[in-house]
């Protein structure tokens, strides 16, 4: 069925990358305070702790989600 | 209709899990209650006057029980999750999917919407049934009630994980004005994700997503218990009459040759019909299977029913099955299992020991010495005061070393989880300071003179 194949692709991609994104989240903040983050960083925003926790998540959440396409991407190829 | 074919359409399409009840389906049910009891109900409980279970991202400090956590305690997290990395490893390597059938939130949310889809719906048939008529008004109002019961769960469930990281009792009396973006987001992306995977992603996540799925053939070895269809015992299978004892009790009496080829599986699809995945046991272990053990309640009850002995379908080990010596307790399960039991020990103890004060110190950067006015020679250093209590504290820092004089605040006083940055001088004669010498520095509590934590420095002098 094409819906389970498509589950199969975006599930293979999104959930382990999610998991990974949670583990480095917490390992990521334990160490470093989001506010001192803030502090040096360049944007000329302010956020939360919690707002800072947030953004930290997805953006490991979409860096690991990047990679792992591309590995599928490579993988189809490879495939077909 | 060939086997094959009947086993390509179940899995193709939806999976209707028939329900069954049984020895692991009970013990199934009991961990649901208990794993959920405690996501749902812990948040609510008080300890102290504060929230028992609250993970304060916020103020980043966690509470667990009696238990504060600081990021000083960083290690702690670090051995949490390798501790759960190996207990993964054990109970795979001793029992397959233990985790997978009893404790996985994908399994156990999944077990929680299939209950709400039953009470509404009805059984199997009923619910297979019920899709295939066209919409009418009173299945609009049956399949209204499932949505509105697992949108309401989902949503409260959303509500409990965030009331895991900010106080939940605030969060109830602030909702829903007082909320900001980011509650809502967690809240909704959390119900969300629990809304799709229990309610229709389901055995697909387990299936298709799930990389342990994959990885468990690395831990599992001819020694784990699994669930396994008995082949040697069953086969071949097919109908008979009602009459017909089971193979062992035929084969001691002296058998008829019509019903001697025949095996103790009567065909009846029992195990097939219950599997949440739609897989057949009967095909040996397959990558699918979450071990919910709904196979063996259904093949135990079928077995009942014929008066044929339990355990056609069971909790057994590959080399068991083909009759060759086989032992729970072996060499990758012990060691696995001591690691595991070190590290647990050791964290315990680490967190039994833990003072509430942490002391560092560093020397200063830049010269090595320097003479003071009156010729002494002095040494700078960092002192860093972790103060890890929930009161504000007074502490007393002293030098141990003979010899030494130590300039620093005669009292610091510190806010309830402050960590403090003090800059301290040593100071020694000029003739008694020669080469590198070590010191000894010492912290007191002073409201509680047995709490006194040392820390081991340098120092230099001239020549
Ligand atoms: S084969 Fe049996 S244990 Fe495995 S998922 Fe299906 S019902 Fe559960
Ligand atoms: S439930 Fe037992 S008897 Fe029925 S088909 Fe499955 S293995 Fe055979």
């Amino acid at each position: 069925m094409a819906t389970e194949a498509a589950v199969w692709r975006w599930g293979a991609v999104l959930w382990p990358s999610f998991f990974a994104a949670g583990v480095m989240t917490a390992v990521f903040f334990a160490l470093i305070d989001p506010l001192d983050l803030n502090a040096i960083s360049a944007l000329p925003i302010e956020v939360t702790r919690e707002q800072g926790y947030t953004i930290g998540f997805f953006m490991f959440w979409i860096g690991a989600a990047s990679s792992s396409w591309f590995t599928a991407l490579l993988l189809k190829k490879h495939d077909e | 209709m060939s086997d094959d074919l009947v086993f390509l359409y179940e899995r193709a399409a939806k999976i209707y899990p028939r329900a069954i009840d049984g020895r692991f389906q009970k013990l199934r049910k009991a961990a649901v209650f208990w794993l959920l009891g405690m996501y749902y109900l812990f948040p609510w409980l008080n300890w102290d006057g504060r929230q028992m279970v609250l993970f304060d991202l916020p103020a980043r400090k966690f509470y667990v029980f009696s238990w504060v956590v600081w990021p000083q305690d960083f290690i702690f997290l670090a051995a949490f999750l390798i501790a759960c990395a190996l207990s993964l490893f054990f109970f795979t390597a001793l029992a397959g999917r233990l985790w997978c059938g009893y404790a996985c939130p994908q399994t156990v949310w999944t077990e929680v919407f299939l209950w709400i889809e039953h009470h509404t719906e009805g059984d199997r048939n009923a619910r297979m049934r019920l899709d295939k008529v066209p919409m009418s008004l009173r299945k609009f109002r049956i399949k209204a009630s499932k949505q509105l019961l697992w949108i309401g769960l989902a949503l409260w469930t959303g509500f409990t994980f965030v009331g895991f990281f900010t106080p939940i009792r605030q969060l109830a009396l602030d909702f829903p004005l007082q909320w900001d973006l980011t509650r809502w987001f967690w809240v909704l992306f959390y119900g969300g994700a629990t809304y799709a995977n229990a309610a229709y992603l389901r055995e697909q996540v387990c299936k298709y997503m799930c990389p342990y799925a994959r990885f468990q053939s690395a831990m599992l070895d001819r020694d784990s218990l699994i669930i396994s269809y008995d082949e040697s015992r069953g086969e071949p299978r097919g109908a008979r009459r009602r009459d017909v004892p089971d193979r062992a009790s035929r084969l001691q009496e002296g058998s008829t040759p019509s019903t001697a080829e025949l095996g103790d599986c009567i065909e009846c699809k029992a195990c097939v019909l219950v599997c949440p995945t739609g897989i057949d046991i009967r095909k040996g272990l397959q990558y699918e299977c979450i071990g919910c053990a709904a196979c063996i309640d259904a093949c135990d009850e079928v077995m009942d029913k014929v008066g044929y002995p339990r355990g056609l379908v069971r909790y057994s080990t590959e080399n068991a099955m083909q009759g060759k010596a086989s032992r729970l307790l072996r060499p990758r399960v012990i060691i696995y299992g001591m690691i595991l039991f070190a590290l647990c020990a050791s964290v315990l103890l680490g967190v039994l020991l833990r003072k509430p004060v942490i002391m560092d110190v560093i020397r200063d950067r830049g010269a090595l010495y320097r003479f003071a006015n009156d010729g002494r020679v002095e040494n700078a250093y960092q002192v860093k005061l972790i103060h890890q209590r929930e009161e504000p504290g007074v502490y007393e820092l002293r030098v141990l070393t003979p010899g030494f004089e130590l300039v620093a605040p005669a009292r610091i006083e510190v806010t309830a989880g402050q960590v403090r940055n003090l800059a301290v001088t040593l100071r020694q004669p000029e003739e008694a300071a020669r080469g590198a010498k070590d010191v000894v520095l010492e912290v007191i509590d002073v409201a509680d003179p047995t709490l006194r934590v040392q820390e081991r420095t340098r120092f230099f002098g001239p020549g």
